[in-house]
């Protein structure tokens, strides 16, 4: 019985080799399935997706695994005499192993999301800022280079444009009440808060329009405080950002509010 | 073949002493109020936990019958059954009929209480009547927190979480964020109490023999939910009467404009949730 228990326990042991193994391939590999989540649609949302996948594999194989070993205890053991079998308590390699093992997998997966974490909120500076303020109930994307300015009110759903393929800076903040600002297709979310800019940097891949939605509640229509992010090719871009506003009187006028306590602040 | 009776040596050379039918009932003859009176007043840990697990079982299908109709709501796109404002208002009660009137007091207020001094060997809690005093506290905590849907303005509606400052007077006005407040802050107390009782009873009243080591893991489990409460609890109730505070004295604690800083209400309710939401599973996966 406790030669059986010994391959169990070098079974167990083989769980963060199998890992250090697996976890190159797992975080470079795009052939896997996506485990129900984004892919990312920027350079940031892919650390994000790799990270995730590879957490996703990492619990496959230790659940699998923990699986493998209750199915084994429950068959191996089950009652067929009145003998009762080798009792195993107290055994010093055993518990040595059960103690270190788990800690090695969690400083490992620790590491893996440090070291994603870093790459995702790495701010460098890139040739676009956006300066994105929320406000109940509505967002207000302004450009600083060419004091352009996009805002829109709950269903208007105002649109973020970006340039696709360089890195934007993103300047946050609100101006009432806390904010979340979330594209699911980039796998980030972030706080827009009064009193503090959140800095952060997103680079998206590809062109296209991509939803986005605030994701902290913060009162009455916050279920309807959309926005979308279109990213486009740069020199569309350059074009659309030195484009004249069409709407800037209503903007002052929006600022205007914001500066007196409105709206609903 | 008849079967042979031995006589049982207890082993202490004395004979036990016989009881009679007679010294049974003397035994429990009760002198003090009976009925609904009794319940009342009882200092009883089997009756209050009782209570305690009635009453949080009647707040969970209370908070149930409001998660159906926010689920009824969101069963169509751009469903019309609730407005905005009441939707809003539905989930804040919803998770905070679960959470704090719930989940908590069903496990450490009831399941706890009925079970902590069985299996330590005390005749009772440490504290009896702060025992009382915890359930009461969380009874009017309850109700003062339902009751929010009938004042002008309607129930809190910013959250169970009640971000700083979205909770504040001029984004959250009315009386219904008030009674939310308050309710916390009842059953703030009475949570602390019930911890500092299960902790002393744990500690203090094991019964001879029973010692840490030998306490079932169930008893362990509502050691630790003890502790955790300890650290949770009032740092959450302090917080939340300093919430109260800039909502109607003017301190600006929670509050950018006049100096104060909105994180601080996420740190000290987030600080505080971290054991909280360890306290709230921890009682269920032991037993």
């Amino acid at each position: 019985m406790l030669q059986r228990f010994g391959a169990a326990v070098r079974g167990r042991s083989r769980g963060p080799l199998i890992l250090l193994v697996l976890a190159p391939v797992v975080l470079a590999g795009c052939s896997l399935p996506s485990f129900g989540a984004y892919r990312g649609s920027t350079t940031q949302g892919q650390d994000a997706f790799k990270l995730w996948q590879g957490f996703f594999v990492t619990g496959l194989i230790i659940g699998g695994f923990v699986m493998a070993l209750i199915l084994w205890a429950v068959f191996r053991y089950r009652r067929r005499s009145e003998d009762i079998p080798r009792q195993s308590q107290y055994h010093r390699l055993v518990e040595i192993l059960y103690t270190v093992v788990p800690l090695i997998i969690v400083s490992g997966l620790f590491a893996f999301t440090v070291i994603t974490e870093n790459e995702v909120t790495a701010t460098p500076a890139g040739p676009v800022q956006v300066d994105v303020t929320a406000f109940q109930w509505g967002w207000q994307f302004y450009y600083p280079e060419t004091g352009k300015v996009v805002e829109g009110e709950t269903t208007e759903a105002p649109q973020m444009v970006v340039p696709a393929g360089e890195t934007v800076n993103i300047h946050l903040k609100s101006v009432d009440v806390i904010h979340g600002f979330y594209i699911p297709q980039f796998n980030y979310s972030q706080y827009a808060q009064p009193g503090t800019v959140n800095k952060f940097n997103i680079n998206v891949l590809h062109t296209g329009v991509y939803r986005g939605q605030c994701t902290q509640l913060c009162g009455l229509y916050h279920s309807v405080m959309l926005f979308s992010v279109r990213a486009v090719t740069p020199d569309q871009f350059a074009a659309w950002v030195h484009e004249v506003s069409g709407n800037s009187a209503s903007i002052g006028q929006l600022k205007a509010q914001i500066k007196a306590g409105g709206p609903g602040a | 073949m008849t079967d042979v009776i031995i006589p049982v040596d207890t082993g202490l050379g004395v004979t036990p002493p016989v009881i009679t039918e007679d010294q049974v009932s003397h035994a429990h003859e009760e002198h003090g109020p009976s009925g609904i009176l009794k319940w009342l007043t009882s200092t009883d840990h089997k009756v209050i936990g009782m209570s305690y697990m009635i009453t949080s079982i009647v707040v969970f299908y209370i908070a149930g019958l409001m998660a159906l109709v926010l689920r009824l709501q969101l069963a169509s796109p751009s469903g019309s059954l609730v407005s905005f404002q009441q939707y809003n208002e539905l989930f804040t009660m919803h998770g905070s009929l679960m959470l704090y009137l719930f989940a908590g007091p069903f496990a450490f207020g009831g399941l706890a209480n009925y079970v902590v001094p069985l299996q330590v060997g005390a005749p009772d809690m440490a504290f009896p009547r702060l025992n009382a005093l915890s359930y009461w506290l969380y009874l009017t905590g309850s109700i003062t927190m339902m009751m929010g849907f009938m004042v002008a303005g309607g129930a809190a509606s910013f959250g169970w979480v009640a971000y700083a400052p979205l909770s504040s007077a001029t984004n959250s006005p009315g009386a219904g964020g008030d009674v939310f407040i308050m309710s916390l802050v009842l059953t703030g107390f009475s949570a602390i109490f019930t911890g500092v009782n299960l902790v002393a009873t744990i500690f203090y009243l094991r019964a001879p023999g029973m010692t840490m080591f030998r306490m079932p893991i169930f008893t362990w489990n509502m050691l630790v939910t003890g502790i955790l409460i300890l650290i949770a609890f009032p740092v959450l109730t302090s917080a939340l009467i300093m919430l109260f505070c800039d909502r109607h004295f003017g301190t600006h604690i929670f509050s950018v404009q006049g100096g104060g800083s909105p994180i601080l209400w996420q740190t000290c309710s987030g600080s505080s949730a971290i054991p909280r939401c360890t306290s709230w599973p921890c009682p269920f996966s032991a037993s």
